[in-house]
């Protein structure tokens, strides 16, 4: 620089004049010359303005589009990097404009899912209950695979069970796609293999065309080429022709959008795993047409419909046999709850069995007995008792009558805890039960006023007959007993004792009337008073006898004729019969109902 | 980032590849192939410094008087191991042989050499000479015993990090040549 510096300091003037005039010159000659070309420059600078790039960058868009998707596959990675960038530092953004979309969505794919899941369904249930599917059936269990994959292998026209990516030069598979239910294999083995293969038959062959399809048995493996990576398709079956175009396609969209790994790939496999939706594309399968859908369906529908009503019956027929038993149960439960004697503690059914357990009264009858006429089988049920004595009053009617045996004619009722007694008895009897029957449980009282006791009746019979057929014959003109006359007053005075016991035990008053008369001989007045004398006369003896003088009345009755004088036993030194059998005493008994009957027994 | 590497075992006839290959994996094809296309194709998993690494295996038919070895499965190859059999001299001049032969299809990929059968010490045919000369060539070494498994995980993890180290993922440590 310095040097330079120094050089234009010894340039004299004139030449400094000179080269200015040069430079002059060139100017214009250098003007002149690059004139268009300084137009075109200022002309393209004018295009690279932001203004002429913001008008220019669509029309360049549509007109590339228009070609094919070159600008957009070059542009994918700078746009998915913004992409990435604008998520990560303003993530709420996507999140709003996400939201709308991922609910139709997903309600998409469950919509998708659920008609596979159907479609699914009806293939199996229409190939399920055909001759067909039974026979797949047994293939099934012939070769160990699931029923349903049988199904869906024998109902396809083809199926593409496993898509390949491989690595051309080094057969390493960069991404691999398997149908759902396919045999699962080792893709990087079979597609190393495969390479392999290729690779043999294309030296062995030493032609330029590649390993294009291969079959193994039901299998066709479809091999497209690429210049950079094979796509291979398993197929089972026979797939259309039309099928090698997808193939082709997609074959061809990786190698643009993947040119740059693939040619570069030194094993980083997870880079591939963007093709996956590419090549779910070539992931295609076709159903069998059957033979008539529409038949098929409808028998398909009408064997479910049979088996849904053969399973609503059966049901039905269930809860309705439930029913029945249930309702028997209860009857049978409620019938041993309403016997008198038995006392239902705990009751319960286990399907067809029942099970009972309480109290019984020994003299209530065998439950088994009682729900036997409701249906219930012997062996159905058990039956779990205790013993006790019950206090319901048919019971004790019912222990009454086996404890107190009553006689014909005898009936027993129980009111409360008084046991009432009807009908005719012997005193026997009636002496036991008054006994008896008080020594049964909850019987505190024995009412035996409706009961007759047939021997007191008897006794009071005949001891009223003897008295009213006997008479005790006087002296004329005397009150005296003569003493002939004693054994006819000791005997009625035995009939008035009885008499008077018999009705006490029939619970009756009984009052003996003694009548004194006379003869029609001497004064009334003598008569009258004589009568009465009589009857005294007899009342004083048989006090002295023994007879109570309570229950006896004398009556003065005068003159009096004799109401049957042949019946009357003329005494000794009597001649006339009808005078002598005047001057007498007779005797007569009312009876009349005590005010409290001793007819009943009571526990004080 | 999981990788898959492809590999190849290379070598002469009987000298143990596909013993070596069985003492590391299990494999799904018979050893029908390798008769009929010259190949057979075995995958394990290795992990080695810190990568994860799928090798598929391509186990070659080997060099004799009657057949060739298929060179062309070598393509796409990140590696293999160059076998020799330890007890045969001879089987190491094959290899050498070959080792150039895969340098004209791959290039310069990463190998291991491997001196099979040293369990067999008693007829070991490998003086220290050749010994020698072998380890001026710069490769990793490995004396295996498909019989006794010594060494053969040694061999195939060499080579993993190999070829890692060729892709520069892993520091190239050469202490192990």
């Amino acid at each position: 620089m310095q040097e330079q510096k120094r050089n234009s300091q010894v340039v004299p003037a004139r030449r400094l004049r000179r080269f200015a005039n040069d430079r002059e010159d060139l100017e214009d000659l250098r003007r002149i010359l690059m004139a268009p070309d300084r137009d075109r420059i200022a002309k393209l600078e004018g295009h690279m303005s932001p203004d002429a790039l913001g008008k220019a960058l669509p029309e360049a868009a549509v007109a590339s589009q228009k070609q094919g998707e070159d600008l957009a596959w070059a542009l994918r990675p700078t746009v998915m990097a913004a992409i990435r960038d604008a998520v990560k530092t303003e993530p709420q953004i996507f999140i709003d404009a996400l939201v709308p979309v991922m609910g139709p969505a997903i309600r998409k794919a469950v919509t998708h899912a659920l008609r596979s899941l159907l479609q699914q369904l009806n293939e199996t249930l229409a190939h399920g209950l055909s001759l067909r599917g039974l026979r797949w059936r047994l293939e099934a269990a012939r070769t160990g695979r699931p029923f349903a994959e049988i199904v869906v292998l024998r109902s396809l026209l083809y199926r593409v069970e496993q898509v390949f990516l491989v690595h051309r030069e080094s057969g390493l598979v960069l991404h691999h796609l398997v149908a759902p239910g396919s045999p699962p294999q080792d893709p990087d083995q079979v597609a190393a293999m495969l390479s392999a293969i290729d690779a043999f038959v294309h030296d062995a062959f030493r032609e330029e065309a590649r390993l294009a399809r291969f079959h193994v048995g039901e299998l066709v493996g479809w091999v497209e080429h690429g210049p950079l990576a094979v796509l291979v398709a398993v197929v089972r079956g026979t797939a259309p022709d039309h099928y090698g175009d997808v193939l082709r396609e997609v074959q061809e969209r990786i190698h643009l959008q993947f040119r740059h790994d693939l040619s570069s790939f030194r094993g980083e496999v997870e880079l591939f795993e963007q093709t996956e939706s590419m090549l779910q594309q070539c992931l295609q399968s076709e159903m069998l047409p059957s033979a008539n859908p529409r038949r098929s369906r409808a028998y398909s529908i009408a064997v479910l419909a049979a088996a849904v009503t053969a399973v609503v019956v059966g049901l039905a027929w269930k809860a309705h046999a439930n029913h029945v038993e249930e309702a028997r149960f209860q009857n049978a439960a409620n019938t041993l709850r309403q016997e008198p004697g038995l006392m239902l503690t705990d009751a319960h059914r286990d399907g067809q069995h029942y099970a009972f357990a309480g109290l019984r009264d020994p003299l209530a009858p065998e439950p088994a007995s009682l729900v036997g006429p409701l249906g219930v089988k012997a062996g159905a049920a058990s039956f779990d008792f205790g013993s006790f004595y019950s206090l319901d009053p048919r019971l004790t009617e019912r222990r009454a009558v086996r404890v107190l045996q009553p006689p014909e004619g005898v009936t027993l009722a129980v009111d409360g805890e008084t046991l009432v007694a009807r009908g005719s008895a012997s005193r026997a009897w009636i002496d036991t039960a008054r006994v008896l029957a008080l020594a049964l449980p909850s019987v505190s009282r024995f009412d035996m006023s409706a009961l007759r006791n047939t021997d007191a009746e008897r006794d009071l019979e005949v001891a009223n007959g003897a008295l009213a057929s006997s008479m005790v014959l006087f002296p004329l003109g005397s009150a005296e007993i003569r003493r002939e006359q004693r054994g006819a007053l000791e005997y009625v005075a035995r009939a008035a004792l009885k008499l008077f016991s018999v009705a006490r035990e029939m619970g009756k008053t009984a009052e003996l009337i003694i009548s004194g008369h006379t003869d029609a001989r001497g004064a009334e007045g003598r008569n009258q008073s004589l009568s009465s004398e009589r009857a005294e006369r007899v009342v004083r003896e048989f006090v002295a006898l023994g007879v109570p003088a309570e229950n006896i009345r004398t009556v003065g009755a005068g003159v009096t004729m004799v109401p049957d004088a042949e019946t009357c036993a003329l005494p000794s030194g009597e001649t006339h019969r009808g005078a002598s059998c005047a001057r007498r005493v007779d005797f007569r008994v009312e009876l009349g109902v005590e005010r409290r009957p001793p007819q009943a027994a009571e526990l004080r | 980032m999981a990788r898959k590497k492809k590999i190849c075992m290379l070598g002469a006839t009987g000298v143990g590849k596909t013993s070596l290959v069985a003492r590391f994996v299990h494999s799904i094809f018979s050893d029908a192939y390798r008769t009929t296309v010259g190949v057979t194709i075995d995958k394990t998993h290795v992990c080695v410094g810190g990568h994860e690494v799928d090798l598929v295996m391509w186990d070659l038919s080997g060099e004799d008087e009657f057949q060739s070895v298929q060179l062309a499965y070598l393509r796409g190859a990140a590696g293999y191991l160059l076998v020799a059999d330890g007890t045969r001299r001879e089987t190491v001049t094959t290899a050498l042989s070959l080792q150039e032969a895969a340098v004209r299809v791959v290039g310069n990929i990463p190998l291991v050499l491997v001196l099979n059968k040293a369990d067999a010490s008693a007829s070991w045919d490998i003086d220290e000479d050749l010994e020698k000369q072998l380890r001026e060539k710069k490769w990793t070494l490995v004396k295996t015993s498909a019989k006794t498994g010594d060494g053969v995980e040694g061999a195939f993890t060499a080579l993993t990090h190999a070829m890692l180290a060729a892709d520069g993922l892993v520091q190239d440590d050469e202490g192990r040549r």
